[in-house]
């Protein structure tokens, strides 16, 4: 068989037809999947002890470098913003990581037992609500506790980030329901931006 | 490079707007579908394969940056999907009889549409994509080779061997329905 006669067979070959019911339903049975899966969710507890002992075991490694009893440090802001943790944790948990997590007893990571983390740029939280003081490093898409309340982080095309929870809203401009009684200040990290200078601390 | 209806959804679905991710899906969906059966070769698993693109395409929308169009970030999703399924699926026969049978969502093609469809799902995945994307969907070897993430060069060298191996099927059959 030569090639022209290849190029016209595969240019006539013809995909077979569905009905136009299958592709009104489409839609809805992926999205259906979606809430199903619970999208935002951190998903099952066996996960949960499993991700609990390697943060564990990772928190006595990072322990020698950032450990630190007291509120967090400007060096610590800037250890967790400026990138080397968070590469390391990506190169070593690829697909698996929700946040790293800096306050008072130390740093935590949170790791997902399988790579569905959503690769997206990283974005640094900064929350201080009454006296706890908490440095997050997170992606777009997970879940947070914040103000007493799961929210999701997320940001827009432009890079702003948002905070969505039950009775909670948080924008740069606009703050509602008990995102109020909370001091937040959030940042998306493109890459390129790992090494600037980091924010003062709130 | 998005369209400022679909800007609008995009951002909407980010937001957590299903109604806003369902019209997206709509828009895409056929031309999703296509690629995934002339991936899978089987109408079930090709709409399966659709499903999880669209769920990829949700869990990712925060990585969408627009400077690429939509449609293309959404297809390089959907290949890689795919790819990634047929080298878990190591069962083909199962592959090959799925595609084999009359599908219960939708009417068989004709007999040459199916026999050609036969003969593409003989091929490694990523000569596959080679194929779809440049004789189906009409991508130049530049075109193709960027959303397949690889040189040009790679590109050409699959496309060669796809179509040695497609003439070498096809031929052999010696059967023209």
């Amino acid at each position: 068989m030569n090639e022209p006669e290849l190029n016209r067979l595969l240019r006539e070959s013809k995909m077979p037809d569905r009905s136009e019911g299958y592709w009104d339903r489409f839609p809805d049975r992926v999205v259906g999947r979606l809430q199903a899966a619970g999208t935002y969710e951190a998903k099952s507890q066996p996960w949960r002890l499993a991700a609990l002992t390697m943060a564990a075991a990772f928190g006595l490694v990072m322990g020698f470098i950032l450990w630190h009893r007291a509120p967090p440090s400007a060096e610590t802001f800037a250890t967790l913003r400026d990138g080397p943790v968070l590469r390391e944790l990506l190169r070593q948990y690829p697909g698996r990581l929700h946040a790293i997590i800096q306050d008072g007893n130390g740093l935590h990571t949170l790791l997902s037992k399988d790579a569905d983390v959503s690769p997206s740029d990283p974005i640094w939280l900064e929350i201080r609500d009454g006296e706890a003081h908490r440095v997050i490093v997170t992606f777009s898409g997970q879940k947070i506790r914040c103000g007493g309340t799961d929210v999701i982080v997320l940001s827009d095309l432009e890079g702003r980030v948002i905070l969505i929870g039950d009775g909670f809203f948080w924008s740069r401009q606009i703050s509602t329901g008990s995102a109020e009684k909370v001091q937040i200040r959030a940042e998306q990290i493109p890459e390129v931006h790992m090494n600037s200078k980091p924010p003062r601390p709130l | 490079m998005v369209t400022d209806d679909e800007g609008i959804l995009i951002a909407r679905s980010r937001e957590g707007d299903w109604d806003a991710f369902a019209a997206l899906i709509r828009i895409h969906q056929r031309m999703i579908h296509s690629l995934t059966y002339r991936m899978s070769g089987s109408l079930s698993d090709s709409e399966d394969l659709a499903q999880d693109t669209f769920i990829q395409v949700y869990r990712n929308l925060g990585s969408y940056r627009g400077s690429a169009k939509f449609s293309t970030w959404l297809y390089r999703i959907a290949l890689n999907v795919c790819i990634r399924w047929r080298q878990r699926e190591k069962r083909r026969t199962s592959t090959d009889r799925d595609w084999a049978e009359a599908d219960i969502h939708g009417t068989p093609s004709d007999a040459r549409s199916d026999w050609i469809q036969e003969a593409l799902v003989q091929l490694p995945p990523k000569q596959r994509a080679a194929v779809i994307l440049t004789a189906f969907n009409g991508l130049t070897h530049s075109e193709a080779a960027q959303l397949l993430g690889c040189p040009e060069r790679t590109l050409s060298w699959r496309l060669f061997a796809a179509r040695r191996r497609l003439a070498k099927l096809l031929g052999k059959s010696n059967k023209l329905p």
